[in-house]
This record gives C-alpha cells, structure tokens and sequence, in this order.
C-alpha cells in the first residue's frame, strides 16, 4: 500500500480515466435500456466491475440501437 | 471536394455518438499512463506478489517503459482500433443507409476516402496522445535517461497504424461482414509475417514497423532499417485505399 500513497499524484490520471470511463457507460446502461443481450443489471455490474473491458465490450457488443 | 469535407464532418459525428471516438481517446491514454508506470512499479509488485522472481524485475529504466509502450499499443491498442472499425462499412450494408446518399448525389470514393479519413484522424489524434503521455511519464519517472529515435519508432508504429486501417478499408469493402475483413486483415498480416522469415524478402516487410520499435531506441537497429518498410507501408497503403475505391464503384449495394 505504500507504494500506493507514496505515488498517489502520478496515479491519479489512470484511476481517473478508468473510473470516468465506467461512468460514462453506466449511465449509458442505465439511460438505454435496449441491448443486443443482457439486461440492465447484468450490464451495469459489468461496465462497473470489469476493469476497462467492461465498457469496452458494452460499447462494442452490448449498446443496442438507438431509436 | 465539398462532398468529401461533409460526409466527413458526419462520420467524425458518427464516431462520437457510437462511442468509437471516447473509446479510442481513453483506452490510449491509459495504455499512455499504464505503460511507465506499470514498468517503473513492476519490481515492487513482483517482491510482494512472488519474492523469489523480484531479481529479474530489478532496476527497471526507460527502456522498459518503451517495451511497454510498444507491447501494449501494437497489440491490444491496434486490435482495438481494428474491432472498432471493422463494422465502418458493414452496418451501412445492413441499414441500407448508403443507397439513399449515393442515390442524393454523394459519389462513391467520397464514401471510402472519407470512412477512412475519419478513422485515421482518431487513430492519430489517440497514438499521438498515447505518446505525449508516455513521454511524460517516461521523462518524469527516469529524468536522467535518453534513448535515441524516440519521435521515429513513434512515427514507424503510426504509419503501420495506417497501414492497418487501408487494409482493414479493403476488407469491409470486399466483405459485408465485419469479421470477415478482420479475418481478412489478419490473414494479410500473417502473409507480411511470413515474408519476414524468408531470407530473400526479410527486411522489407512492414511488420518491422510494429516489431522492431523497441530495438531501435535500444540501439540494436538503425534508422535505415526503418527506412524501406516505411516506404513500402506508404505505398501500400495509397494501392490498397485504390483498390478499395475501384472495388467499391463495381460494388452492389
């Protein structure tokens, strides 16, 4: 954990980036509730959980059309 | 010339309201972040995790952090730029949303050139922001360092980047499927591979370009190793985007 706080400053950017990215797709997941698979719950737990490739794949595979 | 400006001006819109832009910008950036620091934190976190392997982590430098780079971006960060755009063209086939514009007068290379400006504005707009950061990073983390040909791997790696979305255009033009021109790519990518090993071609095949960035800041290949690839991913890439358009004109929509 030392490590951890010791480097907080040049950590932030990269907790930041990843946390505003699972934001962005969970208020997407939320807002649109139409998917290609999956429902809500499964996807918000995904986007939030999943590390980066939760949002990537939910953009990706999961977003459904817009109507 | 007008035409280009518009329907290009709509495929950046696109790119920003499918998400393929926000993806782009925050996945390289953090492989921008990710990349010095995982090199620099490496050996901390290989004491903690496995002690007795901590050895061979020790005193990483800079030269590390490029590995990083150039291992994370040219594998995970082209395959995702690859996905991303791969459907460019096929969705377009199955809404029907083509025919209605080249029926109103846009002209067909239009379409192409312009799909394919628009993924490389983002694939740039995202490498080179990747870069800045690393640099950053890389020049906070390890002052005293200097390595050579930084800016050149960089612009090496970017013109494969290049290379990889002609080629992927030619797939979603031959292909309405978007993982058939992955397959597609991935198949051309094997064949620049093999032409590597074979001693009569090796060394003129683009691969190098996303192969060797790392042994050019390290000092184990020279810029003009760089030189012939470069020129052959140039020309390569003008031919394909050619044929692209010349397939598209002959193509039923």
């Amino acid at each position: 954990m030392d490590i951890l706080l010791d480097n907080l400053p040049i950590l932030i950017p990269l907790f930041a980036a990843q946390v505003a990215f699972g934001l962005i797709a969970l208020v997407h997941v939320l807002k649109h509730p139409h998917y290609r698979f999956g429902n809500k719950i499964m996807w918000a737990f995904i986007v939030m959980l999943v590390n980066m490739i939760g949002p990537i794949v939910y953009f990706i595979f999961g977003r459904g059309e817009e109507q | 010339m007008s035409g280009f400006i518009a329907f290009s001006k709509k495929e950046i819109t696109e790119n920003t309201r499918n998400y393929r832009l926000l993806i782009m910008l925050v996945i390289f950036f953090i492989f921008g972040v990710m990349s010095p620091l995982l090199a620099k934190f490496t050996p901390q976190l290989m004491e903690a995790v496995m002690p007795n392997l901590a050895e061979a982590f020790e005193n990483p430098s800079a030269l590390d952090s490029w590995t990083q780079f150039y291992k994370n971006v040219s594998s995970l960060g082209l395959s995702l730029t690859i996905i991303l755009f791969s459907s460019c063209l096929s969705g377009e086939y199955t809404k029907g949303t083509l025919a209605i514009m080249l029926t109103k007068g846009l002209s067909r290379p239009t379409v192409i050139l312009s799909k394919f400006a628009a993924a490389a504005a983002i694939l740039t707009v995202s490498y080179w922001l990747s870069f800045g950061v690393a640099y950053g990073y890389t020049a906070y983390l390890w002052p005293d360092a200097s390595l050579p040909h930084i800016f050149f791997a960089a612009f090496a790696l970017w013109i494969a980047g290049l290379l990889y979305l002609c080629i992927l255009m030619l797939g979603c033009v031959l292909f309405r499927q978007s993982f058939t021109s992955i397959l597609f790519l991935l198949v051309i990518t094997v064949i620049m591979g093999l032409l590597e090993q074979i001693e009569q071609t090796a060394g003129y095949s683009p691969v190098i370009l996303v192969s060797k960035n790392v042994d050019l800041l390290s000092g184990a290949v020279t810029v003009s190793y760089f030189i012939i690839p470069l020129i052959i991913s140039v020309f390569m890439s003008a031919a394909l985007l050619i044929m692209s358009i010349v397939v598209f004109n002959k193509k039923q929509l």
